[in-house]
């Protein structure tokens, strides 16, 4: 991206095009993660249109991508306050992660996932533990603490779990 | 792209996906996916599945039937246990174990059902006695022979050599500097099965130094085939 960012700069046309094509996909779907279906793809716009106007003459403290990242930060904390203003209830940027709306996500997926979950419960017992006390609440930290592991061994955990849950997705062919 | 850029992050997808990550590493992975194809590619890939995760009260319950004791921190014997039985179907894991039960297995399969079942095979015992006729011996020769000998005129701190020739003079054995007789000039030779065709052999005992009596002496035995 960086590379990207110093030849947008020097003027290559492409290589700008190139550079919000991806930031758009991305902060799509971060701003999603965030605010929900809302108005998600008002926010990525914008914020694609801020950096857009801005990066050529900014001075980024890290990056152009840790910056790009804190101009979406801030659409979205913005977006909060206004909600806020309007429902009177108050919530911080870190909480703004909201339930994801399933509604829509068809039920043969989640018949199989529910069969590959059940599935990987028996043959990685462990991933299953794992997930459930993230359930319950615990933070990483306290999952770790309590399982007796290191961090990086319950990353390595999840990750594993995570590759068979979609192995086995792709056998039933939904992923 | 199929490689995470930055694997040290990317560690943290999972977790990610889980909303399993403090604000400050949330933050940290976020950034890395406007930069990582192959980890922004991931999550997309599993974004509905990871809605569910999250979201789901029926997926949610799948994971909870899994375990129900969640409150135990893993004993000693339990993580010893897990080394050699982690938590995956029986079939698959752990190889190694199972390789390592065979390896023992198969020793004992071989020791109690092949090895244990053969017959212990004698050998064939010839004396040598001064003056006796030639000693025959009837018998296969694909037995070890022990050759006993008795050599009267031993003594001790000479040397002797010690030969045994075929009756077509092929030297069968032979020690310069035999050692093997006990205080009373008596020794046992063993000649493994297969060296001796049926025939006549003679066994020559000579005193090479360091004597004060009789410096030779000759014995002859004789193998019949079956």
């Amino acid at each position: 991206m960086e590379k990207l960012v110093e030849r947008a700069k020097a003027g290559d046309e492409r290589a700008e095009k190139e550079i919000f094509d991806k930031l758009f996909v991305r902060f799509k779907y971060l701003a999603k993660r965030r605010v929900g279906n809302e108005d998600y793809e008002d926010l990525a716009q914008e914020a694609c249109m801020t950096v857009l106007e801005k990066y050529k003459t900014e001075e980024f403290t890290v990056n152009f991508t840790a910056w790009a990242y804190g101009v979406l930060k801030m659409k979205i904390g913005n977006w909060i306050q206004a909600r806020q203003r309007l429902s009177g209830k108050k919530v911080s940027f870190e909480e703004a992660y909201g339930a994801p709306d399933i509604s829509e996500i068809g039920s043969d997926l989640k018949r199989h996932l529910i069969d590959c979950i059940r599935q990987l419960a028996r043959s990685y017992n462990r991933y299953a533990r794992l997930i459930n006390l993230s359930y319950q609440g615990y933070s990483t930290g306290e999952i770790c603490e309590r399982v007796d592991i290191s961090a990086n061994n319950y990353y390595v955990i999840l990750n594993r779990g995570r590759s068979l849950l979609k192995e086995c997705l792709a056998g039933k062919g939904v992923v | 792209m199929d490689k995470c850029t930055d694997p040290d992050i990317g560690r943290l997808i999972h977790a990610y996906e889980l909303n399993g990550l403090s604000a400050e590493e949330r933050e940290l992975f976020e950034v890395h996916l406007l930069d990582c194809e192959y980890c922004f590619k991931e999550v997309r890939q599993m974004e509905v599945v990871s809605d569910l995760l999250n979201a789901d009260a029926d997926v949610k319950y799948a994971f909870g039937e899994a375990k129900t004791d969640l409150s135990l921190k893993t004993s000693f014997w339990s993580r010893l246990k897990s080394m050699f039985f982690p938590d995956t179907s029986w079939y698959a894991k752990p190889a190694l174990v199972y390789f390592a039960l065979l390896l023992l297995v198969y020793p004992a399969y071989r020791g109690i059902f092949v090895d244990g079942k053969r017959p212990i095979e004698s050998a064939t015992s010839i004396s040598l006695i001064p003056d006796r006729s030639v000693e025959t011996v009837y018998g296969s020769t694909d037995n070890d022979i022990v050759l006993n000998i008795v050599y009267p005129e031993f003594e001790s701190g000479a040397d002797y050599s010690l030969s045994i020739v075929s009756e077509s003079d092929d030297t069968i054995f032979w020690d310069q500097k035999f050692n093997g007789f006990d205080s009373y000039g008596t020794a046992v030779l063993l000649i493994p099965e297969g060296r001796l065709e049926p025939g006549v052999y003679s066994v020559t005992i000579k005193g090479v130094r360091g004597l004060s009596g009789i410096a030779e002496r000759k014995y002859s035995f004789l193998i019949r085939g079956k």
